[in-house]
């Protein structure tokens, strides 16, 4: 039973470790597209070293996590549901890893007249996550808050929506003077930064079955 | 008094060595039955704990059922005991091939009305009535229990924001000590059943351990705490997985509220000390009757039922127990004579004096 004590705490520890990089990314997240789109390149490739870092480490906790679980035999009767929690959540960081270096590698020229909706959905995305985070927490500590964040995680999926369609149907626009190419580049990024809201919807989906299951 | 040897003695202490051997195949599956079928604790920790405990409870307050019993009828030789305990095991045995609701502790019962019927000794009316009214009990008294612990526990883990690891580390060390509360319980309450008619005719004398002094019925009481201890080692493992997973899918957490609600309620019925406190604050003594745990756990299913919707609480279910609690004495009393019958006439031995 100590055994077990000290790899509760330790596992505990590391899933508020895990929770905290994964917040972390999405910070870094909104700040490298502003850069990006400022134009302080440096400081843009600084952040995506990070965002490497922080998918590296998340990585490594969900397979620590994942291990402790199992050896442990911990959690017989939600470990499926946690484990379902900790494996799609850490999807987040390496969707942000994906972004941040498809924009290093590729350096997509965004129009001006777009740049402030590119940033708007990269904002509303590090929201999308804030929140998402939260109700990861509340499932594990407090289950009863878990309904309020994953309303609120549907909102900012459903904002950045709106954005990037609005970003679409400026370029696709009649008399557009994009070129066939350039749609297609921009179109492939905007899809590209939509897919971070929809993972968080899709992990809070299955929270909100989990949070009728845990309430029973 | 005549003399018997230790094989004979033992001969005959086989059907109530029998019934325990049953008890700790089954019963000890009430008790650690989700624990070990959810893998929150391993079935050898369980068994270890199940089987000191059941010991414990046996010898240190095995003797309040097994009074109650004797008052009902006084079983006078070890051949009419050995009739007894066999009958009850017998009834149990066939009543469970052919799934029907029943309890050793009810054939037990039946088995000494049966000894009363073919001894022509009066059966203790008030006594029989204390006893049928605490199986009446049993059910629901573990029923409020639930609902009172299950409110409690839900409150508490709502409350306290337990971190799901956590929750899951304090469900496993009270799965724990509750199994080893209603290890205790079990040993304490059923122990009668499984030696309780061997006492009047005790064929062992009191041991003087410098300390404390080993009486007779507590020699009783630790052979048949071993018997619990030696069916919980050998076939309590089927029996907890199948509990654990297939007529009922309880959650570590209901697990835990079940199993102290069922255990409190043996607890309540077997406990000297509970009794001492109860006439301390000059409330009414609770008599010391052997009651079926599997009842309880019953009744302690159907509260949690309770408390989430009370269309989930399975009255047919009820229906059949009190089926059982006719159909089981009166099919082991019946038993119990035709065996006594053969025994005093077949094989030549006294079944009273």
């Amino acid at each position: 039973m100590f055994g077990v004590w000290g790899k509760t705490k330790l596992i505990v520890g590391d899933l508020e470790t895990f929770f905290d990089t994964i917040q972390g990314a999405g910070l870094l997240f909104q700040e490298a597209v502003k850069d990006y789109f400022n134009g302080e390149l440096e400081r843009f490739e600084q952040r995506v070293d990070h965002i490497d870092t922080a998918e590296a480490k998340t990585d490594e906790l969900r397979r620590t996590i994942k291990k402790q679980i199992y050896t442990n035999m911990l959690l017989p009767d939600s470990r499926g549901d946690v484990l379902a929690i900790v494996e799609t959540i850490d999807d987040v960081t390496d969707e942000i890893k994906f972004i941040v270096k498809s924009f290093a590698i590729e350096k997509p020229d965004v129009p001006e007249e777009l740049r402030g909706d590119f940033i708007q959905i990269a904002e509303q995305s590090k929201m999308c996550i804030i929140e998402l985070i939260g109700a990861c927490r509340s499932f594990f500590n407090n289950i009863t808050e878990a309904n309020a964040y994953i309303g609120r995680v549907n909102f900012y999926e459903h904002e950045v929506d709106v954005l990037s369609e609005r970003i679409k149907r400026k370029v696709y626009a009649e008399g557009s003077t994009y070129s066939l190419a350039e749609k297609n580049n921009l179109r492939y990024f905007v899809d590209m930064m939509e897919r971070i809201t929809n993972i968080a919807q899709a992990v809070c989906d299955r929270l909100s079955v989990f949070v009728i299951k845990r309430s029973i | 008094m005549v003399t018997l040897n230790m094989p004979t003695i033992l001969f005959f202490l086989s059907s109530g060595l029998f019934l325990g051997w049953s008890l700790g195949a089954n019963d000890a599956a009430n008790v650690f039955g989700t624990a070990v079928s959810s893998r929150m604790i391993s079935f050898k920790s369980a068994a270890i704990i199940c089987s000191i405990f059941v010991l414990i409870g046996a010898v240190v307050s095995g003797a309040g059922g097994a009074h109650t019993l004797g008052k009902l009828g006084q079983v006078n030789t070890l051949a009419g005991s050995f009739i007894v305990a066999l009958s009850a095991a017998l009834t149990v045995l066939f009543m469970t091939k052919a799934g029907l609701p029943v309890s050793t502790s009810q054939a037990i019962v039946g088995g000494i009305i049966g000894w009363n019927f073919f001894a022509d000794k009066a059966t203790d009316v008030s006594t029989l009535q204390t006893i049928v009214g605490t199986w009446f009990l049993c059910p629901l008294l573990a029923m409020a229990f639930s609902i009172i612990i299950y409110q409690g526990v839900r409150f508490f883990y709502k409350r306290m924001r337990v971190h799901l690891l956590w929750e899951d580390y304090f469900t496993r060390v009270f799965l724990l000590i509750i199994g080893a509360f209603g290890a205790y319980s079990l040993g304490a309450n059923n122990i009668a059943n499984v030696v309780g008619v061997f006492l009047p005719s005790s064929p062992f004398v009191d041991v003087n351990m410098g300390l404390f002094t080993f009486s007779k019925a507590q020699i009783l009481f630790l052979l048949g705490g071993i018997a619990i201890g030696v069916g919980v080692f050998t076939y309590s493992q089927k029996v907890m997985l199948t509990v654990g997973k297939g007529i009922f899918r309880l959650s570590p957490i209901t697990g835990l509220v079940v199993v102290f609600s069922s255990s409190l309620v043996l607890f309540v019925f077997s406990s000297k000390g509970l009794n001492y406190l109860l006439v301390s604050l000059s409330l009414p003594k609770l008599p010391h009757v052997p009651l079926s745990s599997s009842q309880a756990v019953v009744g302690a299913v159907l509260g949690i039922g309770m408390c989430h919707n009370i269309r989930n609480v399975d009255f047919r279910l009820l229906g059949r127990i009190l089926i059982g609690w006719i159909l089981t004495p009166v099919a082991s009393a019946i038993v119990s004579f035709v065996f006594l019958y053969f025994m005093q006439n077949v094989f030549m031995s006294k079944v009273f004096l």
